[in-house]
């Protein structure tokens, strides 16, 4: 893996250190249409997301746009986090995949994920 | 734990150019040897916002010849909920945001002061906001500017 990453002629690569990545706070909520799931990822537009769903496990990455300091601009103290986001949940209740939404909002990315139609609290009449 | 993010709550000023801190200083030698690559800036940064609710915001200051930039992380705060006010050489930001748990509505609140050390022109100090992070641009008094002298 990093022999293969030196041997690459284009795209410079300058490092062969693994990349880190940090794990983003995030907060779930449930309701009976299904659960949302808000992560904070601030510096990150909604181009830089992917988010994928395989074997009931959520799986989030999310790329900073900012992460490149502009030209002269000297740091004099630096906290914020340069590291991309990625996050990995697994989901142990059924959701219907093919309706998870997601949205990036000033730094949030909100997914909702709709509960599957069997798993939706049911009134039972009684004949 | 507690102790050390209170230090950092409430009126405490941040300098661009920081103090000695027992505390702080110590946990940052101690990143610094180990190198430790944490988020918010190593383990001194870890155990100052550790939560969303610690209300310190991760930030980072830079300057240039020309200008000051202080640059915060606020996740999932809207644009007319951020107050920044300078006074006293200080820049003081706050800002809150509401969290929806379930039917819960929880307030959190933002707050960091910024105390710039040379002055700035504060007719000129702007502030941008994206993908929820502010970067405030304060433009450098005549005073604070690198100057060129010639020898005679």
């Amino acid at each position: 893996m990093k022999c293969d990453v030196e041997k690459q002629d284009t795209g410079g690569v300058q490092s062969t250190e693994p990349k880190t990545y940090r794990k983003p706070w995030f907060t779930t909520s449930a309701s009976d249409e299904g659960y949302v799931v808000e992560v904070a990822v601030p510096g990150v537009n909604k181009n830089g997301v992917e988010i994928t769903f395989e074997d009931d496990t959520l799986s989030i990455t999310a790329h900073r746009t900012d992460t490149k300091v502009p030209e002269g601009w000297k740091p004099l103290r630096r906290e914020i986090a340069r590291q991309d986001y990625r996050l990995s949940l697994q989901v142990n209740v059924p959701v219907d995949p093919a309706r998870i939404s997601a949205t990036v909002v000033d730094g949030v990315l909100t997914l909702e994920l709709p509960k599957a139609e069997e798993a939706k609290p049911r009134s039972i009449e009684v004949q | 734990m507690n102790n050390i993010s209170n230090l950092n709550q409430g009126e405490t000023i941040m300098n661009f150019i920081t103090r000695y801190h027992p505390i702080h200083d110590t946990l940052r030698e101690f990143d610094r040897i180990f190198d430790l690559g944490f988020s918010r800036g190593g383990l001194c940064g870890q155990l100052q916002g550790q939560s969303q609710h610690s209300g310190v915001p991760a930030t980072d200051f830079y300057e240039d010849g020309e200008h000051y930039y202080v640059k915060t992380e606020l996740p999932g705060v809207k644009k007319a909920d951020v107050t920044l006010a300078y006074e006293d050489d200080t820049l003081k930001l706050s800002a809150s945001r509401q969290v929806k748990t379930g039917g819960n509505e929880q307030s959190v609140s933002y707050s960091r002061s910024v105390r710039v050390p040379d002055g700035v022109q504060r007719d000129g100090i702007s502030a941008s906001f994206e993908d929820g992070v502010l970067t405030v641009t304060l433009p450098k008094a005549e005073q604070a500017k690198p100057r060129q002298i010639a020898v005679k």
